[in-house]
């Protein structure tokens, strides 16, 4: 009679703990669950590569084979320019009119 | 100088002179009309000729429309000439119509003219588009050779922080600028000035005016396709010159 109304109270005491801890415990897995549900947030960093140095190929100042390139389209541009002028120089098909 | 030497020399000039020739586009005079079609006097053989120059006309005028949407560039009259062919189609079928539809032989006569006096499709339309088609190419290849000449300038500015000497490099860009700025000019003028240009509907004061204009812008284009080539020579010097550097 005694030792059961000496351990009432540490049982109670268990229980509370037990709850407090529980509690505890439920709480951070709720804030993991929620941190993994919400998305993070995205930090972005962009790391902009350097431009390629243009190195300049031995025995010259600067680099030109771009250059090179560019002429080439421009002369396809210029080609078309010649076929449209010469259309524009052609004599109509029919001179009546 | 031997006999073997001077054939070989005058081949050798004959095949330079024809390279040009066949690299430098012709420019020939813009041919005048004639005298138009005489109406048939049977009306239904004038219905039935009239249908048939219409419907030429229209296929003619679908050719030239899509040249225009397929120039790839406008130096400012696309939407113009555009619409002049539109308003040519809807009135030519519209004219078509008419004279279908006419019971008066001298009516249908009159009609029968409008098909070519009062529309131009061949005369006047066709070079006239053409005309504006080619500004529209010039202005593409123009843009090309601004961008390439900004690179080159970059190039040559480089290579003078470096201490190189270049003033040949920069005397053919100078000069190339130039050319692409004149080019412009011509090619706009040949442009802008035919775009509006309006059949003569019979009048040969405006049919000569329309002659003489076609004549002027043809030669504007001509001015402005040899600005180009000069400008592409200039732009070819420069890069040789950078990379045939040297420090000062």
């Amino acid at each position: 009679m005694v030792a059961s109304r000496t351990l009432r109270p540490l049982a109670l005491t268990a229980a509370a703990g037990l709850l407090l801890t529980g509690a505890a415990c439920n709480g951070r897995l709720a804030r993991r669950a929620s941190q993994s549900q919400t998305p993070a947030t995205a930090v972005t960093t962009v790391v902009t590569p350097a431009a390629p140095t243009a190195a300049a190929p031995p025995g010259q100042a600067v680099r030109t084979d771009d250059l090179d390139a560019g002429l080439q389209q421009a002369d396809t541009q210029l080609s078309q320019t010649s076929g449209a002028i010469n259309d524009a120089d052609q004599p109509s098909q029919q001179n009546s009119d | 100088m031997t006999f073997t030497t001077r054939f070989r020399m005058g081949a050798a000039a004959l095949v330079a002179a024809g390279a040009l020739a066949t690299a430098a586009p012709a420019f020939g005079q813009t041919p005048a009309p004639t005298t138009d079609p005489t109406a048939p006097t049977k009306l239904t053989d004038l219905k039935a000729r009239a249908d048939e120059a219409v419907k030429d006309r229209l296929s003619a005028i679908d050719t030239l429309t899509g040249r225009i949407n397929g120039a790839g560039a406008d130096c400012g009259q696309n939407a113009d000439v555009a619409g002049q062919l539109a308003s040519d189609r809807s009135g030519l079928q519209s004219l078509d119509a008419t004279i279908q539809a006419e019971t008066d032989g001298h009516k249908a006569v009159a009609e029968y003219k409008q098909i070519f006096t009062d529309f131009r499709i061949y005369w006047l339309q066709t070079p006239k588009t053409h005309d504006v088609v080619a500004c529209d190419r010039m202005s593409k290849a123009d843009a090309t050779l601004t961008s390439l000449r900004q690179k080159i300038q970059a190039r040559v500015d480089e290579a003078k922080a470096k201490g190189y000497d270049v003033s040949a490099a920069q005397a053919a860009l100078d000069d190339m600028g130039t050319k692409l700025t004149a080019a412009t000019s011509s090619a706009g003028q040949a442009s802008s000035s035919v775009a509006d240009l309006q059949p003569d509907k019979g009048n040969q004061t405006v049919l000569q005016s329309n002659l003489t204009a076609l004549q002027s812008g043809r030669q504007d284009l001509h001015t402005a396709w040899s600005d180009l080539q000069t400008a592409r020579h200039d732009a070819r010097t420069a890069i040789d010159d950078l990379k045939n550097l040297h420090k000062s």
